[in-house]
């Protein structure tokens, strides 16, 4: 693809958006200027950050161990060859519906059902994830190669242990998967706070909601600290597996 | 499921091909294989790299399907009849082997007797007389201390004797070995070729795909060059 098509579409995209304003960007440009200058972190109130971000990562280890565990028997009976076409076809349909529903959706849903708070975040992240990791897991299952595949199918293996088998063999793919979903999901629960799923989005939303938005800058600026240091630790180790 | 008894008085071949035709992205890889292979015999098929020698095997294994012609295991049409009752008569040890490296020597080996329980093998939960018959066959290819290893620490030669422990197990009826020596020193070759033949005398029939034409004349029975698209005795 040539790159000038790209830039010529999003000149035209621009216009039409009304983003190529000069006035509008300059406006924008001062206002933002105006707002970050009045920004500053409260220190009295990094405790409270400090705990929210501490209920988040719960959120999130939640929605990954419990996702992880739902995922792998729907990844077993959705990757062809392993069950019947019509069993992983079905399979596959319902893990996709899983996916496509947005966290923020569950969410809402799991809220109705349990009020706001913790609880109802992690259950829409462990839903969630649920239908991202088993996609990912069959992929693997299914891109072991062909040989090992064959050597494995030729003991006429039942599912659940053809798929263990599987497991076993792409372990290294599968624990970076889980560790790349456990960093999505952090930053995934951060953002359930908005329709009252707990962790540190909630109390975000709340401070920008009396307008006070020292107290969600100081918020956000704890949480992007460690989601930092979780995706510097994950790239390590992921690195290492 | 045919039970070795009857394979033995029911069919005098363990594995026939009829007019296997096969091509590989539209270039023919061979035309018109026909291939009789007695019960209790230790067949090596030769021939040089491309020849369609591990193709041959994965027909033969019903993994993939030849584009004209009839593939019999133990009298059973592999296209009609139940495949699975047959795959378990067959033991396929690919030229990667076919182990599971994060699992170790035992689990690997103990994969032969999972359809006897599903859950309890998915759970690695095998009964204690599938685990004294592994570890007495392990034993016997002087693997019983690496037991608990797993695969991805054992030599070449090691890993070669762990899909042969499991053919053991398996009690196949047949083993397909892809190249089982290629990587291996002439002493430990020697030792696997000799192993595998060893089982023939027990009544299992063994074709293997091998590139040493030296053992496959101290060892084999019979021996088949592959080339140019058809398949000729040598001896």
């Amino acid at each position: 693809m040539n790159i000038w098509i790209l830039i010529s579409m999003a000149l035209i995209l621009s216009y039409f958006l009304g983003i190529l304003d000069i006035d509008a960007i300059t406006k924008a440009t001062s206002n933002l200027s105006k707002f970050v200058s009045d920004l500053y972190i409260e220190q009295d109130l990094i405790p409270d950050a400090l705990h929210a971000v501490g209920e988040t990562m719960l959120m999130a280890a939640f929605g990954t161990v419990v996702g992880a565990l739902i995922a792998y028997p729907i990844a077993s009976l959705s990757a062809h060859g392993i069950t019947s076409r019509w069993i992983s076809v079905i399979v596959r349909g319902i893990a996709n519906i899983l996916r496509t529903v947005p966290a923020i959706f569950w969410g809402i849903l799991f809220v109705i059902m349990f009020g706001p708070g913790t609880k109802a975040g992690a259950l829409a992240l462990a839903v969630y994830t649920s239908g991202y990791l088993s996609k990912f897991f069959y992929e693997t299952f299914e891109n072991v190669n062909k040989e090992h595949y064959e050597a494995l199918h030729s003991l006429a293996l039942p599912w659940m242990v053809l798929a263990k088998a599987l497991l076993k063999h792409s372990e290294k793919q599968i624990v970076s998967h889980i560790m790349f979903m456990f960093e999505y999901n952090l930053r995934t629960a951060a953002v359930l706070g908005i329709v009252g799923a707990g962790g540190i989005g909630y109390y975000i939303t709340q401070y920008i909601n009396i307008l006070n938005y020292s107290a969600a800058f100081t918020f956000f600026i704890v949480v992007m600290i460690f989601v930092f240091i979780v995706d510097g630790i994950s790239y390590v180790l992921r690195r290492r597996i | 499921m045919i039970s070795e008894k009857e394979s033995i008085i029911m069919y005098e071949y363990a594995v026939e091909t009829k007019g296997l035709k096969y091509a590989y992205n539209s270039t023919p890889l061979f035309e018109g294989i026909d291939l009789n292979v007695k019960i209790g015999k230790c067949v090596a098929i030769l021939g040089k790299s491309g020849s369609g020698k591990s193709t041959l095997l994965r027909i033969i294994n019903g993994s993939i399907r030849p584009l004209r012609g009839e593939v019999r295991v133990l009298g059973v049409n592999i296209y009609n009849g139940h495949m699975n009752g047959i795959r378990r008569r067959i033991s396929y040890i690919p030229q990667s082997l076919g182990l599971v490296y994060n699992m170790s020597v035992l689990e690997n080996v103990m994969l032969s007797k999972a359809a006897d329980n599903p859950l309890r093998a998915s759970l690695g939960l095998w009964k204690s007389e599938y685990v004294d018959e592994a570890m007495e066959i392990l034993k016997s290819l002087g693997l019983d201390d690496k037991a608990k290893r797993k695969i991805n620490r054992l030599s070449g030669g090691e890993m070669q004797r762990v899909a042969i422990a499991r053919a053991l197990m398996q009690r196949a009826s047949i083993i397909l070995a892809d190249e089982p020596v290629s990587n291996l020193d002439d002493d430990n070759a020697r030792s696997i070729i000799h192993l595998i033949k060893g089982l023939t005398g027990r009544g299992t029939t063994a074709i293997v795909v091998i590139h040493n034409k030296r053992l496959a004349e101290e060892y084999m029975d019979e021996a088949y060059y592959l080339g140019n698209g058809l398949l000729e005795r040598v001896w």
